[in-house]
C-alpha cells in the first residue's frame, strides 16, 4: 500500500525518478509518502549519505527507504551511483549539455533542475566545464497554478501592467510566483485582456524548457528566450518580438540595469525578481539601490514565509515607498 | 555421357558460386567499412552541431543507410532509450558482441568501434570531435587495407572456385 502511494506520488515527478540509477530509485520510492509528498530536494553526494529535503528539514535515507538521524546509518552514495546518475540525467549525452554544465546545472524534461558540483575546469574566459563531478542537487519544482492570484491586483492597473520588482530570500516561492504571474498576464483573466510577454529564462527555471518546449504553463502569449543571458535576452526580445512586458528572474549585474533602461526607453514594462530579505536589504546592494533610487519600479513586492512559503509580506509603492498591504497574505 | 556432362557443369557452377561467395565477403566488408564511415560522419554532425541526444542522433544517422552496422546501431539506440541498467560503455560492448562473428565485419574495425564506444558521449564537444577524427582515420586505413586484400584474395577465390570446379569435373570425367 505504502509502495503504491509512493509510486503515485513519484509519478508527479517521473522524469526525476527516471534519471536515477535503479538502486537510488528503489530507495526514493520506498520513502514515506508524507516525506515524498512534500519533497523539495534530493541530495546525492559521493561518499556521503543520500539525503532528501522535505517539510522544512533534511533526512538521511537508509537502504530500505526509512529515514534516520544518524548519517552513518544512511545509504552511502558510491562513485558508480554518481557516474550512472550523470549518464542518465544527460541522456548519455554530456556533450549536449556543455552550456548548462558551464553554469552548473542540467534541466530535465518537466523543467526539473539538477545542480551539480565538482572540480571546475577554467580557461581565460571562465569555467569551461566540470570534471570529477561529485554531487547533485535534484530540485523538485512544483508548478502552482493561481499562486499569483492575490498578487495580480497590485501589479496591474486596468489593462496596464506596472513595473514590478519581487524581492525574496531563496526558496520563498519567488520563481513560482513569477511563473504564475506570467501565465495569468499572458492568458488574461476577467477584466484583463492577455498581453504579449517576452520571457528571458536564463536558467530554464521559469518555463523549464526541455529541448525548446516549455514544460510549465507560462501562457499563450509568451515568447521564451531559454538559456539566454538576461541583458542580451531583453535587448533581443525588444528588437525581435515586440513584447508589452518583459519578465526575467534574479537581476543583479550591471549589464542588467542597462538592459532594463533600454526596455523602459522602448516603452516596455519590466517584471523581475532579486534575492533580498526586504526593501532595506535591497538598498544595501549597489545594483538594486541604483534601480530603486531611479524609481524605476512602480511596485515592489516582498515575499517571506510568515504564513508559509510564498507569503506576500509587503507591497510598496516604488515611487513614494508607501506600504500598500495591511497584513501579509498568502 | 549426358549425365556426366550435366553433373560436371553443375559442379563447375557450384564451385564458381562458392568462389564468388568467398570473394563477396571481401567486397561486403569494404562496403560495410564505408557505411560505418558515413554513419560516424552523420553521427558527428548530429552530436556536435545539433547537440542531439545520443539515441536520437544514432537513429537520425542510420535512417538512409543499410549494411551490417545498421543493425548494431538500431539496437544501441533502443538500449539507450530504455534507460536500463547498462552504462553507455557496457551497452556498447554488449551490442558489439552480437555482431562479433559476422563474416562481413573485420576484426580490425570491430576493435576500432570497441575503443570508440568507451569514449562516446562522455565528454565535451571538443573531445568528442577528436574521438570521431581518430576513428575515421583508423577506418580509412582499414578501408585501404581491406581494398588491397579484397583485390588479391577476392580475385584469388573467384579463380580458385572456377579452377576447383574444373578440376573436380576432370577427375570425375
Amino acid at each position: 500500500m505504502k509502495q503504491k502511494i509512493a509510486n503515485n506520488l513519484a509519478y508527479s515527478f517521473q522524469p526525476v525518478i527516471d534519471a536515477l540509477p535503479s538502486n537510488l530509485k528503489k530507495i526514493i520510492l520506498s520513502v514515506s509518502p508524507i516525506i515524498l509528498g512534500e519533497l523539495e530536494e534530493i541530495r546525492i553526494r559521493q561518499g556521503r549519505p543520500l539525503m532528501v529535503y522535505s517539510r522544512g528539514r533534511d533526512y538521511f535515507l537508509c537502504v530500505d527507504g526509512s529515514v534516520t538521524n544518524h548519517p552513518a546509518k544512511g545509504y552511502c552514495v558510491t562513485a558508480e551511483d554518481i557516474r550512472r546518475t550523470l549518464e542518465l540525467i544527460s541522456n548519455y549525452s554530456i556533450y549536449a549539455f556543455e552550456e548548462e554544465l558551464r553554469n552548473g546545472y542540467i534541466t530535465l524534461q518537466g523543467g526539473y533542475r539538477i545542480g551539480l558540483s565538482g572540480r571546475a575546469v577554467l580557461n581565460k574566459e571562465g569555467i569551461t566545464t566540470f570534471k570529477h563531478i561529485s554531487s547533485f542537487n535534484i530540485r523538485i519544482s512544483r508548478e502552482i497554478l493561481n499562486a499569483a492570484s492575490k498578487t495580480i491586483p497590485y501589479v496591474t492597473k486596468g489593462n496596464d501592467v506596472l513595473h514590478t520588482l519581487i524581492l525574496s530570500p531563496p526558496q520563498m516561492g519567488k520563481t513560482t510566483l513569477l511563473r504564475d504571474l506570467t501565465r495569468q498576464l499572458s492568458n488574461g483573466f476577467t477584466g484583463f485582456r492577455g498581453i504579449k510577454i517576452g520571457l528571458v529564462d536564463e536558467r530554464s527555471e521559469i518555463a523549464g524548457c526541455f529541448q525548446g518546449i516549455p514544460q510549465n504553463d507560462v501562457g499563450i502569449r509568451t515568447d521564451i528566450l531559454d538559456g539566454c543571458p538576461k541583458a542580451i535576452g531583453m535587448i533581443l526580445l525588444i528588437r525581435s518580438m515586440s513584447p508589452n512586458v518583459i519578465v526575467t528572474d534574479e537581476i543583479g549585474k550591471p549589464e542588467d540595469i542597462i538592459a532594463i533602461e533600454d526596455a523602459l526607453n522602448a516603452g516596455i514594462t519590466i517584471i523581475t525578481t532579486a534575492h533580498s530579505h526586504g526593501l532595506e536589504d535591497a538598498r544595501k546592494r549597489p545594483i538594486l539601490k541604483s534601480l530603486l533610487d531611479k524609481k524605476v519600479f512602480k511596485r515592489i513586492l516582498v515575499l517571506g514565509n510568515s504564513l508559509g512559503t510564498g507569503t506576500l509580506e509587503k507591497v510598496y509603492d516604488g515611487f513614494d515607498g508607501q506600504e500598500l498591504l495591511d497584513h501579509p497574505i498568502r | 555421357m549426358l549425365l556426366k556432362v550435366i553433373s560436371s557443369t553443375l559442379i563447375i557452377i557450384s564451385c564458381t558460386l562458392l568462389g564468388m561467395h568467398m570473394s563477396y565477403r571481401y567486397n561486403r566488408r569494404i562496403y560495410n567499412i564505408r557505411v560505418l564511415q558515413s554513419i560516424l560522419a552523420y553521427l558527428e554532425t548530429e552530436m556536435i552541431y545539433y547537440s542531439t541526444f545520443l539515441s536520437q542522433a544514432i537513429r537520425n544517422s542510420i535512417r538512409t543507410l543499410s549494411g551490417e552496422w545498421k543493425a548494431f546501431f538500431v539496437e544501441m539506440a533502443s538500449v539507450l532509450e530504455d534507460k536500463n541498467e547498462y552504462s553507455l560503455a557496457d551497452a556498447w560492448q554488449e551490442c558489439l558482441k552480437k555482431i562479433r562473428n559476422n563474416p562481413y565485419i573485420g576484426k580490425e574495425e570491430y576493435e576500432i568501434m570497441y575503443r570508440f564506444g568507451l569514449q562516446l558521449g562522455n565528454g565535451d564537444r571538443q573531445s568528442q570531435v577528436k574521438y570521431f577524427e581518430l576513428a575515421q582515420h583508423q577506418l580509412k586505413t582499414e578501408e585501404k587495407k581491406a581494398q588491397q586484400i579484397g583485390l588479391s584474395y577476392g580475385k584469388m577465390y573467384r579463380s580458385l572456385g572456377i579452377l576447383l570446379g574444373i578440376g573436380i569435373a576432370i577427375v570425375l570425367f
